[in-house]
């Protein structure tokens, strides 16, 4: 157990500094100077050039790399180049509502995808189940930032159900959740059903059965228990896709956190807040992958043998 | 096989999570009063963080309003666009006019409680050219005695820069420059307070101490800034908004419902104010209409045309372009949101030249043009525009078409802001490209100077993004930079003006008009080309 774990974190080091790698690579190779983004649209070459030298970009890309590492290794993300903010009260600032926001979507995708998913493996092949699987191909195929604005506009802004934008209290994070939950919803509920069907099948539910025990406890107790397992992993995986569903979902309701910061950084060419943003993420969704490898050991112990 | 029993029970599951779905929103009770219930209060919202609010680092046209607030200078412009002394007494140009002697009044103050002194303004001047400053500013202040010297870190103080008392503040230039008050109007040239930059460190922009109206009581990163007013103004008198409150975030499309929601009190801050797609639907309300307040920007939208490049090193080609696109119909692709240009100067500047004749829409001559110049069946060229902006798409669109009509063939070429200002600034990498400018100060040199003139052409980040290179227009440039009589000034501004019309490298398109829609309890604006929006002159009633 321990020497996975171990193993585990080793190569999670090693996938964060590729990541290092690629994102910085990415952020130089976009044909645009930050230097000359940071001196504005009517600035001359010269004050462009000086500003380039003060920000330590005319060195090779190498030396900057190796001089970002450096710092990283001792825990310095450095600091932004356009706000001077350092990087990683930047990045924390943001994440409490960030994570709110991630965590009040999963709580309203799981309510809902699961008695969903339960109900059409009941259902199975019935009007419920055929009407429910053509919603969630339609809720799988929008895109976030189309229904985020239709949302916004149609609750919030005609209906004045929740509020249009900007962040005061939880009421802000409800919509921008109900967005991500509509979205990730239809994916999570045909799992869901896909995975209970499977299991309805086995011989230990027949077994249930015949002991007489009630629909529901072989339901919830015995069939969603193993359906479940699966659907933990993907969504461990799937925090990744969560991150980026927020970039969208947070600039459209104006929400403080890491997806405006990132979608900022990018347009300001900011590549330490780039990579302070990217390296974080990345983090996250490397160790929610560790937690959930574990997490899955504990709900079937039959999983390390394997 | 299933009883009815567990139907109801997921039924039932399913209804409360539905339930749970709904149920925070019902619960807020959001007030739809379209009022502003504090009524010395100014709500306004920014689409993200201003940069910073360091005079030397901001500029932007959504950040100077705000530094404004917290920051004043020597000089600034009145209701007419005429200099005035603000925090100055008075000031002296020598004949020559290269030395500018400035008397500082005695009752300023900054917002920490001392009184401002002329070395404050040595300081402040200084700080812009430090090379650690990084101010995007620094070009402007070179013409000061000294100034390249000490950006070389060749001398320790600007020679330039001198206060031999307390209310005596003197700049000594390399050339004369009539502009150079302009300059020192600039929010670049705001005077900070030496302890306060040193304690704070680059925080300053974060913790700015200024001699404003205003100062910044919160700034959560992100969410909002909120300036209250500043005990110590001089001035205080005049001031009526007790708070302004930015929430930051969202774009033009969500501050425009919050605004209808009566939750700002300006629908956009931003360049052009009003959302494109709000537009029309604005305009023919009555009840929002009435409420629009709409200002020309000396601002101007162009098509730059590589005079170094094939086949633009051609003039009869760039005369044929710009006689072959219909710029009514672009005008009308913007909804009127701008006048045409005949030329180079927008109608707001000095020196603005009501005589130009421009370029007719005249697909003959255009055609005849092509001929002479070699193209009788046309050419293929790229035309690249900013993706992200739906205005530049349209336009470029409509370009497309009426240079198809002559036989020229134009790919668009659509890719980030950043991206395009750098390319079209490498020599010899973009032919043909959109490009805008918006002033720095009212002066015809700011555009005519910085964007045309050959001698300032550099092979990387050249403002002069055609590469015109005219020895005549140069002279008549040079020559008009450094002679101090302002009537004859213009009058060499506009020879070499109707020389750049005559040879085209640009295409003249048109001179933005910016539009703000107010709420109507907010009084007090007073729209001009160089400062659209002074926040510290309005108030609510």
């Amino acid at each position: 157990m321990i020497e996975r774990l171990f193993q585990r974190i080793l190569w999670a080091i090693l996938i964060l500094w590729g990541t290092t790698i690629i994102t910085f690579l990415i952020a130089h190779a976009v044909p645009a100077d930050p230097a000359r983004v940071y001196a504005g649209a009517n600035a001359d070459a010269e004050t462009i050039d000086r500003i380039r030298i003060e920000m330590r970009l005319d060195d090779p890309l190498i030396i900057q790399y190796t001089r970002y590492l450096s710092k990283l290794v001792q825990g310095d993300l450095g600091t932004s180049l356009v706000t001077n903010e350092r990087v990683l009260d930047a990045v924390l600032i943001r994440l409490p509502t960030t994570a709110t926001l991630c965590i009040t979507a999963v709580i309203f995708w799981l309510l809902l995808s699961i008695p969903l998913g339960v109900l059409t493996s009941i259902y199975k092949g019935h009007l419920v189940d055929r009407t429910i699987l053509f919603l969630s191909m339609i809720a799988i195929s929008i895109p976030v930032f189309w229904l985020a604005r239709m949302l916004q506009y149609y609750l919030a802004y005609q209906a004045g159900f929740f509020p249009v934008a900007g962040f005061v209290n939880f009421s802000h994070i409800i919509l921008p959740a109900i967005t991500i939950a509509i979205v990730t919803t239809g994916y999570y509920a045909r799992l869901v059903h896909t995975n209970m069907v499977e299991v309805l099948n086995q011989e230990f539910v027949r077994v249930a059965r015949a002991k007489g025990l009630s629909e529901w406890r072989v339901l919830f107790k015995h069939t969603l228990r193993n359906a479940i397992i699966p659907v933990i992993t993907i969504l461990g995986l799937d925090i990744a896709a969560l991150l980026g569903g927020v970039v969208f979902t947070e600039n459209v309701f104006a929400l403080p956190g890491l997806g405006t910061l990132a979608l900022q950084s990018v347009f300001n060419l900011d590549v330490p807040m780039i990579m302070g943003v990217v390296l974080f993420s990345a983090t996250l969704v490397v160790s929610s992958n560790i937690i959930i490898d574990f997490i899955y050991q504990w709900i079937d112990p039959r999983i390390e043998s394997e | 096989m299933i009883t009815s029993f567990v139907r109801n029970k997921i039924s039932l599951l399913i209804y409360f999570a539905y339930l749970g779905f709904f149920l925070p929103g019902c619960t807020e009770n959001l007030s739809k009063e379209r009022s502003n219930k504090d009524k010395n209060t100014l709500r306004i919202a920014v689409p993200s963080d201003p940069r910073s609010l360091d005079p030397a680092i901001a500029y932007d046209v959504v950040t100077w309003p705000l530094v404004r607030t917290v920051f004043h200078g020597l000089i600034d412009y009145d209701d007419e666009l005429n200099l005035f002394p603000w925090q100055a007494e008075t000031w002296d140009i020598s004949e020559d006019g290269k030395i500018l002697t400035f008397t500082l009044r005695p009752d300023v103050r900054f917002s920490n409680g001392r009184t401002v002194v002329a070395s404050d303004y040595v300081f402040t001047l200084e700080r812009i050219l430090n090379p650690k400053t990084k101010s995007p500013g620094q070009g402007f202040f070179r013409n000061i005695i000294g100034a390249r010297d000490y950006q070389d870190g060749k001398i320790d103080h600007v020679s330039g820069l001198k206060a031999p008392d307390d209310r005596t503040f003197i700049i000594e230039l390399l050339k004369p420059d009539l502009p150079f008050l302009y300059i020192l109007a600039m929010p670049f040239a705001y005077v900070v307070p030496r302890e306060e930059v040193e304690k704070a460190g680059v925080d300053f922009g974060v913790h700015p101490i200024g001699t404003g109206p205003y100062v910044l009581a919160d700034w959560q990163r992100g969410l909002l800034l909120r300036f209250k007013r500043n005990p110590d103004f001089y001035d205080l008198a005049d001031i009526k908004l007790k708070e302004i409150k930015i929430m930051v975030g969202g774009d033009e499309t969500v501050h425009m419902m919050m605004f209808e929601q009566g939750e700002l009190d300006i629908a956009s801050v931003t360049s052009t104010g009003i959302p494109d797609p709000d537009f029309i639907r604005v305009m023919k309300n009555p009840e929002l209409r009435r409420l629009v307040e709409t200002q020309s920007l000396n601002a101007i939208f162009y098509l730059s045309m590589n005079t170094e490049m094939k086949p633009f090193d051609e003039v009869k080609v760039r005369k044929a372009v710009n006689h072959a696109i219909d710029r009514d119909r672009i005008i009308r692709l913007i909804s009127d949101r701008g006048v045409p240009a005949k030329g180079v100067l927008p109608p707001g500047m000095p020196g603005y030249n009501p005589g130009l004749e421009g370029y007719a829409f005249d697909l003959d001559k255009s055609r005849q043009l092509l001929d002479e110049a070699g193209y009788k069946d046309g050419f293929s060229t790229e035309l690249m525009i900013v993706a992200q902006n739906s205005t530049e798409t349209k336009i470029g669109q409509a370009i497309q078409q009426d240079l198809e009509k002559v036989g020229i063939k134009i790919d668009l070429k659509p890719v980030t802001g950043a991206t395009r200002i750098e390319a079209m600034g490498h020599r010899n990498s973009v032919a043909f490209g959109t490009f805008g400018w918006y002033q720095d100060y009212p002066d015809p040199s700011n555009f005519l100077d910085v964007l045309l003139n050959g001698r300032r052409i550099t092979n990387v980040n050249s403002n002069n993004v055609a590469f015109y290179n005219n020895e005549e227009v140069n002279k008549l440039l040079e020559q008009a930079a450094f002679i101090t009589d302002q009537p004859q000034r213009l009058e060499l501004y506009q020879a070499a003006e109707k020389i750049i019309v005559d040879e085209a490298p640009w295409v003249f398109l048109y001179h933005p008009n910016m539009y703000i829609l107010r709420q109507e309890w907010l009084k007090g604006l007073k729209l001009n080309p160089v400062w659209p929006l002074r926040y510290e002159k309005m108030w609510v009633e």
